[in-house]
């Protein structure tokens, strides 16, 4: 038995577990990529001196578990990739209001209007292609040109699992009524449209040539570029009579009952900082939220025509359009 | 001095119908060696686990040296009785060198007179020289030692011996139950020894304890054991015999193989049978004789005959080795009972 | 020379330290359903509460169920039949390089399923390099290989899964008598009757053990099914939870999961009731090896391709992933706090999992009636509940009830308690059944108290098998992907974790990288202590 006494003071030795995290650190629940958001992070606490300890997840189930520590709250700062989450996070009293200089400079439509939560980056939702498979002539200007039988068997999108989709669906559903929607997404279907895990694999399957045609956010086109894949990208229906196109916002939001609830309404403020929106923009090529920021590469907001529909009303439809989507394909 | 006291001990295993043990009363004196003698299944080997404190009487209680180890509803553990148990096994520690398994039971010891009492134990048990073998190593008979030394090596109030010698090939068997004696007697230990096997009992045992279907059917010295069971079961069990109906009339026993003394005085008129010993049975040839030979089986040391009786009764004979007669012959027959046992007659 | 003992005594005392045993197996017993039952209780609560399946419907869960089931029989027969012939060959015969093949046959339990379907993706999925090369070859851009589906779950899985049975199936072709399938021949039966009528059918307890930990393994893998695009109970749990952000419906459909794994484990209770244990004891001779004649060379084809395919295609896709030593090294340098936080975390619930479960095989084997049955089908349960459902219960529990122990890295080892006790006690409980009993009662009438029987007889009989489990559990650990995602505390990353967040970052270099790391030390230990048996130090 002497050998188990060794092996429990090597793993002692490793690593003393760690404490219950202290106070002065700010905890953040990300929904977000740790590539985007670290580099934030790591300026924010150059700048404040508050240590942050950084949880990346899926948001839904970081929400969830947001939801399962309600009684004793372990997290300071939630960090959604969509606004209908927080939404609802809102609705169930999870969610701490703040209000500040910075988060006025940002849109309106972007932003709680209980106060619970603010967009901090966006992210458009756009048509990539691939360019060997799709001559420049043929390229779709509108989402409702994918209906046409010569794009069968080409066409990909994540499934709801990646809320962004769900966000896109909910927002036509709201602009174009359900009839409508269904009408579309069927012939989408009839197409032969395929639906994928997430995002990375729509833009690495259209990249790679599985798909000619994806539906996926702005970011996912910079990211392709950068991996050298022959992709082109789409703003949909951007002419005077179209549509125009979701942006969904990336979110931040102070949990209630935080340990440390004033390092989160910094970090929300840095974020929104130009400092902080250079970052996001430069790291992971989203689209400033806040009036007059640079957008540096990226398509500014101003330029991108958007159907207006506010964010509680995506949350009140969302319900609804998720029975629609998964009334026509169980792989939604 | 009694070492070890049983009295009305019963014992019932879950589930089964039958008790494993019945009002079970028995005492060993201090140096004896009491052989407990049944067939498989009688609940002798319970006794020993019982004694040991692997089993738990119901009923009854157990004295070790003068101490209450178990009062049929607290038992004292096994740890905490002071025996030495030999398996038929032997339970030998696989992971351990002869030496290690015998200091096994020393760790209160200091480590020098552990070394020493073992140095000592394997002189007693003739095993010197085999102290960093292991188990796997050493040869039936070896291994047995091992088994023996380990459990002297404590030095136990008494040796618990569960069929020592069954695993054993037969030429080993005589060598190693020599062995054994001798070693019981140079320690002077109190040992109880389990076996199914008579000669065995009679060989290394000073009393004998007859046990059947739980129940104990006599307890006496081996040669009274022998010579006058006190059940049918007991003189059958213990060697060849033969049981001759007969009637009493007149003081005397009148069966068809002769007249006996009626030394237990039954009444008049009462039917039992006498039990008879091969060794006790001579024949002679005569024309024409009472009976006639059926069989003879060659034992080497002796010629086991079966004769056949008018009445179609057998009767077993014992003769030299070196007396041979042909299977037919007309037989006359001296019945020269040494110890007159009767029963009677069963229905 | 009989010893002076206490004549006066009249009562028996109960002993002191049967009482201190009894206490310490209750409390034991208390520890081990206090740690199991409250997520299941949880859990089967929730599904009450829920009382509706959601969006779900009846037709779609029973398709589900039936997916799920196939899925798992089928990846359970295509490891058999992986692992059976592979092991035959390495044990039995003068197969060339055997010994490597043992050991390396073993290697593919440190992969973790997600790695391996990650690697066949890349290799086999529509984009992969196969019909990309295939693609350049023909000139035709067709597709000729999508793994993505069923098929592909299959086969990934029983790849992964497979060196569970071969390990059983191997030390039980060592541990039988060579002697019985001798006379097997002299009977007139050719070498592939005895096969089938003789050796086989020996093997059956062990192959039915082994076929069982890949079934609830198949039953309860997310992360590789997740990948492979195949809809199965897990995937749809999380689906649940993260999309629909429904847990009722989440928790209805892991009850299902959670009753179909205890189905099985009682069909398996019944059909091994009457099991028999390879004898451990005795002189077994060692068998002579059969000559593979004119088929060495095939049976070399054979194994190698078996390897081939579940330990050096996985592992060189992940190499040309990862790039240049270089990126390697600097991966390392970078991460090295995760790979610490691994090693630790998977080496406390190990040893915490070797000490446990030899305390409650122990204590099982003694209790009476059902009790222990009882028990080791309760911790059997720990294994069937779904990672991502069991990190959510664990939150909720432990956050209300154990707050200073949520939040900690010792939450996670609880977890994987609950998710890998199993494998510990029931090897432990395997290993204590093949000792003879009488050697506990010759130390016991040593006076030797129960505890130093356990310590000083049981403990060094069944080394090699704590060793063994305590690999076993290193490993199941070292993988722990679901419900560490959840648990882990904020900044406590480990090395599934990290490769879990670059893959779905799409910087595959780094995921390569820490795959890779994550493989050679969950192996390691396995590497250490076969080196130890080789030299007979275990």
């Amino acid at each position: 038995m002497t050998a188990t006494a060794l092996l429990l003071s090597l793993s002692g030795a490793l690593y003393p577990l760690p404490a219950e995290a202290a106070p002065d650190r700010l905890v953040i629940y990300s929904g977000r990529k740790e590539k985007a958001l670290k580099p934030v992070v790591d300026a924010f606490t150059k700048q404040t001196g508050i240590p942050v300890d950084l949880k990346v997840g899926k948001t839904a189930g970081l929400a969830n578990e947001i939801r399962m520590e309600k009684a004793r709250p372990r997290g300071d700062l939630y960090i959604s990739t969509e606004s209908g989450i927080v939404e609802i996070l809102t609705k169930d009293g999870l969610l701490e209001p703040h209000q500040s200089a910075a988060t006025k400079a940002v849109a309106d439509d972007f932003k709680s209007a209980a106060g619970t939560w603010t967009g901090i980056s966006g992210r458009a939702r756009i048509i990539l292609y691939n360019k060997n498979l799709v001559p420049e002539k043929d390229v779709p200007r509108s989402i409702f040109a994918l209906t046409d039988p010569k794009w069968k068997g080409q066409l990909a999108i994540a499934g709801t699992r990646e809320r962004t989709t769900l966000a896109w669906a909910t927002a036509l559903v709201a602009s174009k009524g359900e009839a409508f929607t269904r009408d579309y997404l069927k012939g989408l279907h009839a197409n032969g449209l395929k639906i994928l895990a997430d995002n990375t694999e729509v833009w690495q399957g259209v990249g790679r040539g599985e798909f000619a045609i994806g539906l996926t956010n702005s970011p996912n086109y910079y990211l392709s570029r950068q991996n050298n894949l022959p992709v082109g990208v789409i703003y949909p229906d951007q002419d005077a009579s179209g549509w125009g196109t979701p942006v969904n916002p990336n979110v931040a939001a102070v949990i209630k009952g935080a340990p440390n609830p004033e390092a989160a309404r910094k970090f929300i403020d840095f974020v929104l900082s130009p400092d902080g929106q250079r970052i996001l923009v430069t790291q992971d090529y989203e689209i400033p939220l806040v009036d007059n920021a640079d957008a540096g590469a990226v398509l500014p907001l101003k330029s991108i025509k958007r159907p207006a529909v506010s964010a509680e009303r995506l949350a009140e439809l969302e319900e609804a359009t998720l029975k629609l989507l998964t009334s026509l394909d169980p792989n939604w | 001095m009694k070492l070890i006291e049983l009295s009305g001990v019963s014992l019932t295993y879950p589930n089964a119908v039958e008790p494993a043990l019945h009002d079970l009363s028995l005492d060993v004196k201090e140096g004896a060696t009491l052989s407990i003698l049944g067939p498989s299944g009688c609940g002798k080997t319970t006794v020993l686990r019982a004694i040991a404190g692997f089993e738990h009487p119901q009923a009854g209680e157990i004295r070790i040296a003068g101490r209450l180890v178990c009062d049929g509803k607290q038992c004292v553990p096994p740890e905490e009785r002071g025996v030495g148990m030999v398996f038929q096994d032997y339970a030998l520690f696989p992971h351990l060198t002869v030496t290690q398994n015998i200091a096994f039971g020393l760790r209160r010891l200091a480590p020098r007179a552990a070394a020493d009492a073992v140095t000592h134990i394997l002189d007693l048990v003739g095993l010197a020289g085999f102290e960093d073998r292991y188990p796997h190593e050493l040869s039936g008979g070896q291994q047995q030692r091992v088994a023996i030394a380990r459990a002297l090596a404590p030095k136990p109030v008494v040796l618990l011996l569960d069929e020592p010698f069954s695993n054993l090939d037969p030429d080993m068997r005589g060598q190693m139950r020599e062995e054994v004696q001798e070693i019981l007697r140079r320690t002077g230990i109190t040992a109880v020894l389990v076996t199914h096997d008579h000669d065995e009992a009679f060989a290394m045992a000073d009393r004998i304890a007859v046990l059947n279907r739980g129940r104990l059917e006599q307890v006496d010295d081996p040669e009274s054991i022998y010579h006058t069971p006190s059940t049918p079961f007991v003189a059958n069990f213990v060697g060849q015999a033969d049981f001759l109906p007969g009637r009493v009339e007149n003081g005397k026993i009148h069966t068809e193989a002769g007249v006996f003394e009626n030394v237990t005085g039954h009444p008049h008129g009462t039917a039992v049978e006498i039990m008879i010993r091969p060794d006790d049975v001579h024949i002679t040839p005569a024309s024409p004789g009472t009976a006639q030979i059926a069989g003879r089986q060659f034992r080497g040391s002796e010629n086991l005959y079966t004769v056949l009786l008018p009445s179609g009764q057998y009767l077993h004979s014992s003769e030299a080795s070196t007396t041979v007669y042909p299977i037919g012959t007309s037989v006359e027959l001296t019945v020269a009972a040494t110890h007159i046992v009767t029963f009677v007659k069963r229905r | 020379m009989t010893q002076a003992a206490p004549m006066t005594l009249a009562r028996p005392a109960p002993a002191a330290s049967g009482w201190f045993a009894q206490a310490g197996a209750i409390a034991l017993l208390a520890g081990v359903g206090l740690l199991i039952l409250p997520p299941l209780l949880y859990l089967a609560s929730s599904a009450i509460q829920a009382g509706t399946l959601g969006t779900l419907s009846i037709g779609s869960l029973a398709g589900l169920a039936l997916t799920t089931l196939a899925l798992a029989a089928l990846a359970t027969v295509w490891a058999m039949l992986l692992a059976l012939p592979l092991a035959w060959l390495v044990v039995r015969t003068d197969l060339p390089f055997r010994n490597v093949c043992r050991w390396l046959a073993v290697v593919p339990l440190a992969i973790p399923s997600y790695i391996g379907a990650m690697a066949y993706i890349a290799l086999l999925g529509p984009v992969g390099s196969l019909n990309a090369w295939l693609a350049a070859l023909t000139g035709s851009h067709q597709q000729w290989m999508n793994i993505y589906g069923f098929w592909g779950g299959v086969f990934v899985l029983g790849l992964f899964t497979y060196p569970y049975i071969f390990l059983l199936a191997s030390a039980a072709l060592e541990a039988t008598n060579p002697s019985v399938e001798e006379t097997a021949r002299s009977l007139g039966e050719g070498p592939l009757g005895v096969l089938r009528r003789v050796t086989l059918p020996m093997l059956r307890p062990s192959i039915m053990a082994g076929g069982l930990l890949v079934f609830l393994y198949a039953l309860s893998d997310f992360g590789s099914l997740s990948l492979l695009r195949v809809h199965v109970f897990t995937t749809a749990i999380y689906h649940q939870l993260n999309t629909r952000f429904d847990q009722a419906a989440a928790a209805m459909l892991s009850f299902v999961l959670v009753l179909l794994t205890l189905a099985v484990l009682v069909g398996q209770h019944a059909l091994l009731s009457r099991r028999s244990y390879v004898t451990i004891t005795g002189t077994a001779r060692v068998a002579r090896p059969v000559p593979l004649g004119r088929w060495r060379w095939p049976a070399v084809l054979l194994a190698g391709g078996i390897l081939g395919l579940s330990v050096f295609v996985p592992l060189g896709v992940l190499i040309a992933q990862t790039g240049t030593a270089g990126q390697f090294l600097d991966v390392l340098g970078e991460q090295w706090s995760f790979i610490k936080n691994s090693l630790a975390l998977a080496g406390a619930a190990a040893t915490l999992a070797m000490i446990v479960g030899f305390l409650i095989a122990f204590s099982a084997k003694r209790a009476t009636g059902n009790t222990g049955a009882a028990l080791l089908g309760t911790i059997q349960m720990g294994y069937a509940i779904p990672g991502t459902v069991l990190g959510l219960s664990l939150i909720l529990l432990y956050n209300t009830y154990l707050p200073w122990l949520y939040g900690t890295a010792g939450v996670l080892v609880l977890a994987y308690l609950i998710r890998f006790l199993t494998q510990s006690v029931q090897g432990i409980d395997a290993a204590l059944a093949g000792i003879n009993p009488h050697l506990e009662e010759a130390a016991r009438s040593l006076a030797a108290s129960p505890g130093a029987v356990l310590r000083r007889v049981l403990a060094p009989l069944v080394r090699p098998t704590l060793f063994a489990v305590w690999t076993l559990v290193f490993i199941s650990a070292m993988k722990e992907l679901d419900a560490t995602l959840l648990l882990r505390p904020a900044g406590f990353d480990t090395l599934p974790v990290r490769v879990y967040i670059h893959t779905v970052e799409a910087e595959y270099g780094k995921a390569g990288a820490l795959a890779l790391l994550l493989i050679a030390f969950t192996a390691l230990p396995w590497l250490v202590v076969t080196r130890l048996r080789d030299k007979k130090l275990v």
